[in-house]
């Protein structure tokens, strides 16, 4: 996978949160794993098309997930991951690869698309990419850790 | 003012019902795909639609070019998340949109566009 294909996305990723009700974004680590990706809670996937395409994926932990919605809710609470919930942290995994569409126009790859955000809540899951390898980006957003997955070719 | 949201997303749909109700005096009715929008639009009978670009068939951009043949009134702004793509820009207002908004939406957003259409159909 071509690295310079991520940028935009990281950009995306730190444009669109904090205007969703989050104060700091941290980027703490990048690794390479294959084309399977293992989770344990939400993992929120979409489908880029286009003249790049593949997936990609933003994963966090139940209880993270809880706290990420709440917070996006204006700290309404949530006790549990309702369809609300599941709905804003969706929501928030359409508006980054959205944005991130945008920035990969910006530096002249346009008229890309994505799929409607396909949520996967469970313990011990995996998923298979399309792709040989996918870059994994470890965030923290206002301490919650967030895992941003990219298999793009 | 009668305003429709069309949006499969539940949080979205609350967001924008805060984020508008906050400003002006609205009744609310909601739809979750195409065909939804347009059963509401013939029976609710609509001042405003909020329509978002990528919803369950037939999508926005589609919504929005029936609706400007049928219904010359009502005043549709498309949502998206990729707004700031010239093309989409381009399609929706070449099919009568009357504004594009991007998500996520901020109230600043909301108000200019209630400031807009607010005189012309109360």
């Amino acid at each position: 996978m071509d690295v310079n294909l991520i940028n935009p996305i990281l950009c995306a990723f730190g444009e669109i949160i904090p205007q969703i009700g989050f104060q700091t974004v941290q980027k703490k680590n990048v690794s390479l794993v294959g084309s399977t990706v293992s989770y344990d809670g939400v993992l929120i996937n979409l489908s880029v098309v286009g003249s790049i395409k593949g997936v990609i994926m933003i994963g966090m932990d139940g209880e993270s997930a809880k706290r990420f919605a709440s917070k996006m809710m204006l700290g309404m609470e949530v006790n549990e991951f309702d369809k609300l919930a599941q709905s804003a942290v969706s929501e928030m995994g359409n508006m980054v690869c959205a944005n991130a569409c945008t920035q990969y126009a910006s530096v002249g790859i346009e008229g890309l698309d994505i799929s409607p955000p396909t949520l996967m809540i469970g313990q011990g899951g995996q998923a298979t990419l399309p792709v040989p390898q996918t870059i994994v980006v470890t965030f923290l957003v206002d301490e919650i850790e967030v895992k941003l997955y990219v298999g793009l070719v | 003012m009668r305003l429709l949201i069309v949006d499969d997303s539940s949080f979205m749909r609350k967001q924008i019902k805060d984020a508008f109700s906050e400003l002006a005096d609205i009744e609310f009715e909601e739809a979750i795909n195409g065909i939804e929008a347009l059963e509401k639009h013939r029976t609710f009978q609509p001042d405003v639609m909020i329509l978002d670009y990528i919803i369950p068939a037939p999508d926005g951009l589609a919504i929005l070019k029936i609706l400007n043949k049928i219904d010359k009134k009502v005043k549709i702004i498309m949502v998206t998340a990729l707004g700031n793509q010239k093309f989409i820009y381009k399609d929706c207002i070449e099919c009568g949109a009357f504004a594009i908004i991007s998500k996520p939406i901020s109230e600043e957003s909301a108000s200019k566009i209630i400031k807009s259409i607010y005189g012309q159909v109360t």
